[in-house]
């Protein structure tokens, strides 16, 4: 009777833990990560008696955990690429939004507009109020420049804050995650089943994988979970090691903390991170740079040898600071280019060029027009460049530049055609904060530019001195060169008085030949005028490609000969440019670009000119050529430039967006996927909660079957 | 046979839902805005294009109002050198009458003061001024391209032998302004002739001034045929600026179409996602409620 009794007891015992464990589940149906539990049934050791064996009732044997350990995994793996998608996602969405486009308030809108002003003022080049209308212009767009660099920078120190955010909560999720490895180990040690703390830490360890990629082993006999990253264990049986957010030579980089070592990290949140910090970011912001750089420079170049006919400048003080310890060095670029780092304050691309193509050395010229403004007459010194012949070339510093200047020769530099340096002009190293600055300084009554303005009238010194006649009648050089700039150094044109006479006189005229040079021919041309009727003092005599002389009353000697200053490109080395001499733009990188200071305080001062006479445009028609210029790669101009930048920028995003749009695809598939093994159904388990019900009800009606025998017996006795 | 856990579906109805509520949403933006790209990651390729475009018409108007200008001052220095074309015209018609023999020297110093006349006229019309600046001065539009010495009778060209030019179209250049010197004194020096035809009036050679008269045909010659080609000159400026005007509206209308909705589209899908969020809606309805627990007692 007893063992019925007892048969009816386990009976009770074990459906009355199968309906706790249903309705455990029950309660969990909507409980993330959960894995279905299910009582597994079974008979004790039968008893042996007569006629045989009799069963001893039931009892619950175990309590499994249904779960698919290779979904686990693979959603632990997607969590991973998620946490990468998504930190990729926003990021380079509020990079996006840096720039501002298509609208008509960004970069491109505004660059549009710098140059609408500037076709305004090329058709009005006087105008103080469109040249100051246009330094307006200027200013915005460089304006607009330093923003998108500070926004990119202030993205860039976000991630980096977000970083070490993102340490401290890697250090939260191991040390829980160790704490329950400690606990599962326990449990599982006894012989019981931690199916409630195995989910746990599941849930635990997918959140820990959106952080950073892992690779995780559950060891089937103790349950403990090993978790590893590069190798090392971060997380194991017996505990967790902590990570720091440190730094590298290429950015941000994940530590363990106790030996500095850095995490080898390519996926989840930290993956994109450091990606974004190290290498997206930067890269944009080098392109922003580089298309500020190339601007300035190029509009710096036809600035500089630009002139103007409202303003006489007698000193230009050059806007790039160099380190005093720099007057002496070298200042070719493809010299500093072996050397580490630039000349301080000249930022790398805007150093001044004396090698060709194939790194050989060359000659260059430096045009320093300086004007008598008691006579109005020009004189052009050149600052010649001669490399020399042997294999190392003649030393071009800034020491050497100011020396040629002052005395005539300073390293490979000399002036020509006067040895004794350039007269009423004092050049010199002026010290500022930080370095020193060239200053050019102009006598009282002259004032200098650096044009090709041929205003000038040849002196004494450049006439063939043995056979200068004194009283001969004067020529003087008008208009410029055209056609094709001179890139290389400047040729020598001359002109010979073949037959004496006087100039006009149609009776005896004088016949010179001129012999000149077309821009980059090889060989020269000659051209012979007769001074005669049509030729009086005062007319023009036409010798090429846009250059006139104009002689005065007086007469010519035969064999009286004259070597003529003409130029193409002023500045061949762009030394003006390196040095911030008549610059428009300063500054070396989209952050610090802004106009130049002489052109903010004077914007009269922008050099719309390429000879000094009033009304001409032309330095305007050259920067606004500068336009349709292949800047970039040999083939791509600003505007081409710009766009790809930003279409490039939404590409990303377009792509990173979609890819996180597939992987929340791929996990929600991944998640129905585990439903079917460890998911809850209703209506499963309400039909096993009414099974074990009846089958309680029924083992209850057992007991009180046995208590009945029981009475039955007893009244027998009474 | 595969288990359906109960989150299963309720994970996918509201999945679906969000997706559709996601392209509403975005829907609804294009609608409100008129644009299909809000930035350039709706679509890059896209973008790359409209910006550029946008650039292109930009210069467009930049290249437009230089061509007025330009026209302004040709048109200009057109009447201006009609008037002098018909001016050297009188001249030579004085000539001929002066070098008739019946003249007597009053007769012949009273043409050389209408000669005198012309020449100040043919001065001022040389030094003519369109907005403030010399359209005969070339490059120096601010300098008074000619200058007459009385005692010696020369007249100096004081201008530039360059042309003030503007931009046209992204490679060219078209001259403004004229070359003075090339039209008025060279070859032929138009004032030099009408200055010796003056004194040789005034001093009675009529043999002087019957030789002057090939002089003025040659003059009149040279500033009729610059007064020709200005005409041609004008013409390929109109051409080019309604080239320009028909250009600027075609890239004006690949922006739109790139950049703007089309409305008829995208109201449309407008509905159609509409009508399929409240399909969803009701279908996720009915899957979602029953349960065994509607059938037990």
């Amino acid at each position: 009777m007893a063992d019925t009794l007892l048969i009816g007891l386990s009976a009770l015992q074990a459906h009355q833990q199968a309906m706790q464990v249903t309705s455990h589940n029950i309660a969990n149906v909507a409980t993330p990560g959960y894995s279905r539990q299910r009582s597994t049934l079974d008979t004790p050791v039968p008893e042996n008696g007569r006629p045989g064996q009799i069963g001893r009732g039931v009892n619950v044997a175990t309590i499994a955990r249904l779960t698919d350990s290779l979904l686990t995994e693979q959603l632990r793996l997607s969590s991973t690429e998620t946490g990468r998608l998504d930190q990729t996602t926003t990021s380079l969405n509020a990079l996006q939004s840096v720039f501002n486009e298509p609208s008509d308030a960004g970069l491109a809108a505004s660059f549009n507009k710098v140059f609408s002003a500037f076709h305004a003022l090329a058709n009005n080049p006087d105008s103080p109020g469109l040249r100051a209308g246009t330094v307006e212009e200027l200013k915005t767009f460089t304006a607009i420049f330093n923003s998108m660099a500070g926004q990119i920078a202030s993205l860039r120190d976000d991630i980096g804050t977000q970083f070490r955010l993102e340490a401290d909560q890697i250090n939260g999720l191991t040390a829980q995650v160790a704490q329950l490895n400690k606990e599962i180990r326990r449990q599982v040690a006894v012989g019981s089943n931690p199916n409630d703390l195995l989910d746990q830490r599941e849930r635990l360890i997918n959140e820990l994988s959106n952080h950073l990629d892992l690779k995780v082993r559950i060891d089937p006999v103790t349950q403990a979970a090993q978790i590893e990253s590069s190798g090392r264990v971060l997380v194991d049986a017996t505990g967790s090691v902590e990570v720091f957010a440190g730094s590298s030579l290429d950015g941000l980089a994940l530590q363990f903390a106790d030996t500095r070592e850095t995490l080898r990290v390519n996926g989840g949140r930290v993956g994109a991170m450091l990606t974004l910090y190290g290498e997206t970011l930067p890269d944009v912001q080098e392109t922003l740079d580089s298309m500020a750089q190339a601007i300035a420079y190029e509009f710096n170049a036809a600035h500089a040898t630009g002139t103007n006919a409202d303003r006489e400048v007698q000193r230009y003080l050059g806007q790039t600071v160099i380190d005093a310890a720099n007057l002496t060095v070298d200042l070719d670029a493809a010299a500093q280019a072996k050397l580490d780092g630039a000349i301080a304050g000249i930022p790398a691309a805007y150093l001044p060029r004396f090698t060709d193509a194939d790194g050989v050395s060359q000659a260059r010229n430096l045009t320093i027009n300086m004007v008598d403004e008691a006579t109005g007459v020009a004189t052009k010194y050149i600052v010649r460049y001669e490399p020399g012949p042997g294999p190392i070339p003649t030393t071009r510093s800034l020491r050497n530049l100011i020396d040629a200047i002052n005395t005539g020769t300073g390293g490979g530099f000399s002036v020509w055609p006067s040895g004794a340096g350039i007269p009423n002009l004092t050049a010199s190293a002026v010290a500022v904060d930080g370095g020193v600055r060239l200053d050019l300084l102009a006598a009282p009554g002259h004032h200098l530019d650096f044009s090709r303005s041929l205003d000038t009238r040849p002196t004494a010194e450049t006439w063939n001195a043995a056979s200068w006649t004194a009283g001969a009648a004067s020529m003087d050089l008008k208009g410029r060169l055209t056609g094709d700039d001179a890139t290389g150094p400047s040729r020598p044109w001359s002109m010979q008085v073949l037959s004496s006479g006087t100039v006009g006189d149609p009776s005896s005229p004088p016949t010179v030949a001129f012999t000149w040079w077309a821009a980059n021919e090889p060989v020269s041309r000659t051209t012979t005028v007769t001074l005669g009727t049509g030729f009086e003092p005062g007319r023009p005599v036409v010798i090429g490609d846009g250059v006139h002389a104009i002689f005065g009353s007086g007469t010519l000697t035969a064999g009286d000969a004259l070597t003529l200053v003409v130029d193409g490109q002023p500045d061949q080395a762009r030394l003006l440019s390196a040095l911030g001499v008549n610059t428009v733009f300063a500054g070396g990188d989209a952050g610090s670009l802004a106009v130049a200071d002489a052109i903010q305080d004077d914007p009269g001062r922008l050099a719309v000119a390429h000879t000094r006479t009033a009304g001409d445009n032309s330095n305007l028609l050259e920067i606004i050529a500068l336009r349709e210029k292949a800047l970039f790669n040999d083939n791509m101009n600003i505007d081409e430039y710009m766009n790809t930048m930003i279409s490039d920028i939404g590409s990303r995003v377009d792509l990173a967006s979609r890819l996180r749009d597939n992987q929340q695809v791929i996990e929600q598939t991944l998640l129905n996927r585990r439903d079917h093994v460890a998911g809850v159904n209703l209506d499963e388990e309400i039909a096993s909660l009414i099974q074990s019900q009846q089958a309680y009800t029924a083992a209850a009606r057992i007991i009180t079957s046995v208590q009945e025998n029981i009475r039955t017996l007893l009244d027998l006795i009474r | 046979m595969e288990r359906i856990g109960s989150t299963t579906l309720n994970r996918l109805v509201l999945n679906n839902n969000q997706r559709t509520l996601q392209r509403l949403g975005q829907l609804e933006l294009q609608l409100a805005s008129g644009k299909r790209i809000a930035k350039p990651s709706d679509d890059p390729v896209g973008v790359r294009q409209s910006l550029r475009l946008r650039s292109v018409s930009r210069a467009l108007d930049d290249y437009q109002a230089n061509i007025d200008k330009s026209l302004g001052f040709k048109n200009m220095a057109d009447a201006t050198l009609g008037q002098a074309t018909s001016l050297l015209q009188q001249m030579k018609a004085a000539a001929i009458q002066g070098g008739n023999d019946t003249l007597d020297a009053s007769a012949r110093r009273a043409l050389g003061a209408s000669v005198d006349a012309a020449l100040r006229q043919m001065l001022d019309l040389a030094n003519t001024q369109f907005d403030g600046r010399y359209i005969f001065s070339g490059e120096a539009t601010r300098t008074k391209p000619f200058e007459l010495d009385e005692t010696t009778g020369m007249v100096t060209y004081r201008g530039s032998l360059q042309d003030f030019e503007v931009q046209v179209n992204p490679i060219s250049t078209s001259p403004v302004s004229e070359n003075g010197y090339d039209i008025f004194q060279q070859p032929q020096d138009v004032f030099a002739t009408l200055v010796q035809l003056r004194d040789a009036l005034n001093d009675d050679d009529e043999q002087l001034v019957r030789d002057l008269i090939g002089d003025l045909d040659t003059a009149h010659e040279q500033v009729s045929q610059a007064y020709g080609s200005l005409g041609g000159v004008g013409q390929r400026l109109e051409l080019m600026e309604n080239q320009l005007a028909d250009l600027k509206i075609t890239i004006d209308e690949s922006v739109s179409q790139i950049e703007d909705v089309d409305l008829a589209k995208v109201i449309t899908e407008f509905n159609a996602t509409e009508v399929a969020l409240k399909a969803g809606l009701d279908a996720g309805a009915r899957v979602l409620q029953p349960s065994l627990l509607d059938y037990l007692q």
